[in-house]
């Protein structure tokens, strides 16, 4: 990462150059103060508490017993959560980069001055703002097998629809799909708010030099937006490897509190094999492992995106 | 896109025996407009918008503020610690908040926060996510814009005041909007943390009305449609407001 | 735009006194058992998660307020499914309420925690009487001792569309219906062309409360040891029953298979005429009645080798953490009495536990609605155990068995194996 202020401070003279260092540095410490403590009240601690848990055997009553690291070990063991690992994974990487690129193109296509634009904006963000449950009642009857929209399209097609919902081998892809529709709406505000950043006086400089509308696109657009992608991207891959809530409407537990079967099978993912953990069966302790475990491998693949940044990511 | 919210709607005015068909009935046969007067009678709806109002302002006025203050100093001034302490700040996004709720609802019950707007307020303040993206969009502001300033004197927050923030209006207001409606839709915390039915929000008060044996989906719907009316109105508005923004940002530049 | 920014900031300093006036003002209510006294009244939270209920909780609150100038009950409602992830976190955090609404399969997972108040003590200090609620549902919320004062139960009936029997000219369910019976009228009722099924005799979901546990009774098969360690869900009775639901939906095709009942709600099917007959807990008959209105009725369930039901209901548990035990012991004998079963009879929710008080219930609407009440005598309590994971093998098989990704012999076995595992560990 560059710093903005390198090469005015090189200029100075040594003594002159250390006190505004520490201007600067009480400066940085102010602006970056409320955040912080706010942060390190309400999350951090709480974020330790659940890093020492991790080490218990807590149930949620009042003797806390610390078993070292035997609830790591019992994950290697724990076929259930290596397999939503597995999930997760698959998930990511199919839903990530395809909420993206569509996002990104319905973001440019929304930047151009045309009729209704605020309408199609709005109705890519309708799903942000409708309740999940009226979500999930429509999407189960667009997939349902046998009377269902999508198969109906399919069936005018010649060709016989799966059960999307209830057949193992479909029901992740079906998630997927509602994750990808759902995804677009948030990244296109984040990605038009960039676009609209661009002063416009690049693009005036650049109608001089007589450029046309797509090297516009890849010399001014892209550059400038690559900040708001590298953010939709971060943030949408922490977003894909916490994903629960989605997971839990389509297939949630079955009767008698516990989830199962070839579905859930199918569909549990990492944070609902926590989720089942710590509030089904209340093993608090093995649940907080499980998030830690998760953390590291974001942690890991944020940290690969951090370096690479450099790569692609133009800041000015 | 429009098809669950249509779907929402429809269902919102139609009757219990409609709302059990199957396959479903997407026009009512015979519209009921009885299930919103219903919800009045059996929730305090009013005190439940005023209470999610007043928490999506308090949570998202400070937030944007605090979020741009801490994005500045992230991306443009020079201090021991910045780069890993920003980490840090990134790294909370990636802890499952699902194993934070015990400890967080403990921190409540410590504060004696428990069912009052503190609890639904302040820990919704500070926010990683919102640093993080104003952070993206002050890297990717020139930095010629800032230098004629340290030349004439200026100090640190005259800058980040006068002269950047007016030019990450557009981000500024994206995260508004995502402040506010995450604020809105937010359900369990304001659960957990509130007792009394004075003190409930929309989706917690809307969530009660799913029964434990049965529930009456256009009930749900109506409730649901009402609370999502302001956020659709907030969400032109701003809309407005983000355009203007650039018209004034680019003078500016 | 400079004033702009200062009344900007003008505006959030005065919200951020506002919120902070407004919490110190309208807070403190009801924080769990540690709230302060009310004048000299002690406070009593008490919790439910139904709001089908509210309006005879609150009846319940006001009447004991009134009574007595000691106690201040504060009745709340919280939030349906997440009922319990709420209780959870907050007991957890020694917090939570004095008084909450409980049901069979949570009530092991809290009270091994030590969450929950031991009565017995109270009991006999004040020489109380159990024995006016159903042994099953007392023994429910059992554990060397008794923690849940019995609110109301339900059980399980066969509910069927007497139009759909009409127009086919099958004679009615009677309470001497066996399961071929139950067989025979829904192959007849099963309606179709080619491929496709327009109408189903039954419909027979994988529910364990409302038809794999009834089934397995009527066949002689315990859902769960006496002592709450073994199931034998693998014995030749066990299977037979699992074959004969697997039967309907794969073999006689009259009742839609488990793919069919997980893409459409079977209770919307009944509602929507489209299959003849379903068996459904006690608190179906309101929406069903709702709907259907006079097309439907209830009869017992069918019987096999034996008459059997499945008997569960929610009870009131007390805070072992509370603040105020004798306070909140009082609120509980009171929640026991007549007058309290009385006030949920009449708003037609629910079947209150205490012995002779459901008539009200009964008569609520144009129904059979007396084979419920009745069939709590020879009904068997919902099985529970202290392994929290047990039933998530069970409805994983199930599941399965239901998808036909296994045999009802293989899946049987397989949740015996794994159940009986994780059972005896937690002995």
């Amino acid at each position: 990462m560059r710093l903005a202020s390198e090469t005015r401070l090189s200029l100075t003279r040594p003594a002159v150059k250390s006190r505004m260092r520490l201007k600067e540095m009480l400066w940085g410490y102010f602006f970056i103060g409320p955040v912080v403590i706010g942060l390190l009240i309400f999350t951090i601690i709480p974020i330790v508490a659940s890093l020492v848990l991790s080490f218990t055997s807590w149930d949620g009553s009042s003797d806390v017993k610390f078993i070292g690291f035997a609830n790591f070990a019992d994950m290697f063991a724990d076929n259930i959560y290596l397999k939503s690992l597995r999930v997760t994974t698959i998930y990511t990487v199919v839903t990530v980069p395809c909420t993206i690129i569509l996002s990104v193109i319905i973001a440019v296509l929304l930047n151009r001055k045309m009729r209704g634009r605020d309408a199609y904006r709005l109705i890519f963000f309708l799903p942000s703002v409708t309740m999940p449950v009226a979500i999930a009642v429509v999407w189960k009857w667009m997939y349902n097998g046998s009377n269902g929209l999508i198969n109906y399209l399919l069936s005018l097609v010649g060709v016989d629809g799966p059960n999307w919902i209830t057949d193992e081998r479909f029901i992740l892809l079906s998630v997927m799909i509602i994750a990808v529709w759902g995804g677009i709406g948030y990244n296109m505000i984040i990605l038009l708010s960039g676009l609209q950043g661009i002063p416009d006086s690049y693009y005036e400089a650049a109608a001089i030099d007589g450029a046309t509308g797509w090297s516009r696109f890849i010399h001014i657009t892209m550059p400038l937006l690559t900040p708001a992608i590298f953010f939709v991207m971060v943030t949408s891959l922490i977003g894909a490897f916490q994903v629960f809530d989605l997971v839990f409407m389509l297939t949630p537990p079955s009767n008698g509190g516990g989830a199962g079967g070839v579905l859930q099978d199918a569909t549990r993912t990492a944070v609902y094999s926590i989720y089942q953990n710590g509030f089904t069966w209340f093993k608090i302790g093995y649940a907080s492992a499980q998030a830690w475990v998760l953390f590291v491998i974001i942690f890991l693949i944020t940290m690969v995106q951090m370096y690479l940044q450099k790569r692609w990511v133009h800041y000015e | 896109m429009l098809l669950p919210f249509c779907w929402m709607i429809t269902t919102s005015i139609k009757t219990y025996a409609d709302s059990v068909q199957i396959p479903p009935v997407w026009i009512p046969t015979h519209p009921d407009f009885s299930w919103y007067g219903k919800i009045f009678e059996q929730v305090p709806f009013g005190r439940y918008y005023m209470n999610t109002i007043m928490v999506a302002v308090g949570r998202t006025v400070p937030q944007v503020i605090f979020c741009s203050m801490a994005a500045y100093g992230f991306s443009r001034l020079r201090f021991p610690g910045r780069n890993v302490i920003f980490i840090g700040v990134l790294a909370i996004l990636m802890v499952p908040s699902q194993v934070l709720l015990i400890p967080q609802y403990y921190e409540m019950v410590r504060f004696h926060w428990v069912d009052t707007y503190r609890a639904l307020i302040v820990p919704g303040i500070f926010s990683a996510y919102g640093t993080f993206l104003l952070r993206q969009f002050f890297m990717s502001l020139p930095k010629e814009l800032e230098e004629a300033a340290i030349i004439d004197g200026c100090n640190p927050w005259t800058i980040f005041w006068r002269i950047l923030l007016p030019l990450t209006v557009p981000a500024l207001s994206a995260l508004t909007f995502f402040a506010v409606l995450w604020s809105w839709n937010d359900f369990i915390w304001p659960l957990v943390v509130t007792n009394d039915d004075s003190m409930k929000v929309l989706s917690v008060g809307i969530n009660s009305l799913q029964g434990v044996y049965v529930s009456k989906q256009p009930l749900l719907m109506a409730g649901a449609a009402m609370a999502t009316v302001p956020l659709l109105i907030f969400f032109l508005v701003l809309q407005k407001f983000v355009i203007k923004g650039i018209t004034f940002s680019g003078i500016k530049g | 735009m400079k004033r702009n920014r200062t009344a900007l900031l003008v505006l959030v300093i005065l919200f951020a006194i506002g919120a902070a006036a407004c919490s110190s003002g309208g807070g403190n209510n009801g924080e769990g058992s540690s709230g302060g006294s009310n004048g000299k009244k002690v406070d009593v939270v008490w919790w439910f998660p139904a709001k089908e209920q509210e309006a005879a909780m609150k009846q319940i609150a006001d009447n004991f307020n009134k009574k007595q100038d000691k106690i201040n009950l504060k009745v709340q409602l919280n939030a349906g499914a997440d009922y319990y992830t709420k209780l959870q976190t907050t007991l957890a955090a020694k917090n939570g309420p004095d008084i909450m609404w409980m049901n069979g399969p949570n009530f092991p997972k809290f009270q091994s925690k030590g969450f929950l108040l031991k009565y017995d003590e109270l009991i006999e200090r004040d020489g109380f009487s159990m024995a006016d609620f159903p042994d099953a549902l007392v023994k429910l919320y059992s554990k060397d001792g008794v923690y849940g004062m019995p609110k109301d139960y339900d059980t399980i009936g066969l509910f069927y569309n007497k139009e759909l029997f009409d127009k086919a000219g099958v004679p009615y369910p009677t309470e001497k219906w066996t399961w071929e019976d139950l067989r025979n009228a829904a192959k007849k009722l099963t309606i179709g062309s080619g491929d496709k099924t327009t109408q189903w005799g039954i419909a027979v979901p994988a529910s364990t409360q409302e038809v794999i546990y009834p089934f397995f009774v009527q066949n002689g098969v315990k859902p769960m040891s006496d002592d709450r360690t073994s199931l034998q869900y693998d014995s030749p009775e066990g299977i037979e029953a699992i074959q004969f639901l697997y039967d309907l939906m794969y073999k006689d095709k009259s009742s839609p298979d488990g793919q069919y009942m997980t893409d459409n709600d079977p209770t919307q099917l009944f509602q929507s005429g489209k299959v003849a007959m379903i068996m459904n807990g006690s608190w179906m008959a309101k929406p069903y009645y709702d709907v259907l209105k006079d097309k439907v009725d209830v009869q017992f369930m069918p019987i096999e080798k034996t008459k059997g039901n499945i008997i569960h209901g929610v009870a009131w548990v007390a805070n072992a953490n509370t603040k105020h035990k004798d306070e909140t012991w009082e609120v509980i004998k009171y929640l026991g009495s007549k007058e309290v079963a009385m006030l949920q009879a009449d708003s037609g929710t629910v079947i209150p536990a205490l012995k002779g008080t459901q008539d009200a219930w009964v008569k609520a609407l144009p129904m059979n609605l007396k084979i419920f009440t009745e069939s709590a005598e020879f009904a068997t309590p919902y099985p529970t155990a202290f392994d929290p994971e047990w039933e998530t093998t069970v409805a994983t098989h199930l599941t399965n068995i239901w998808l036909n990704k296994e045999s009802p012999a293989d899946g049987m076995k397989k949740v015996t194996e794994e159940a009986n595992a994780l059972l005896s560990a937690a002995k």
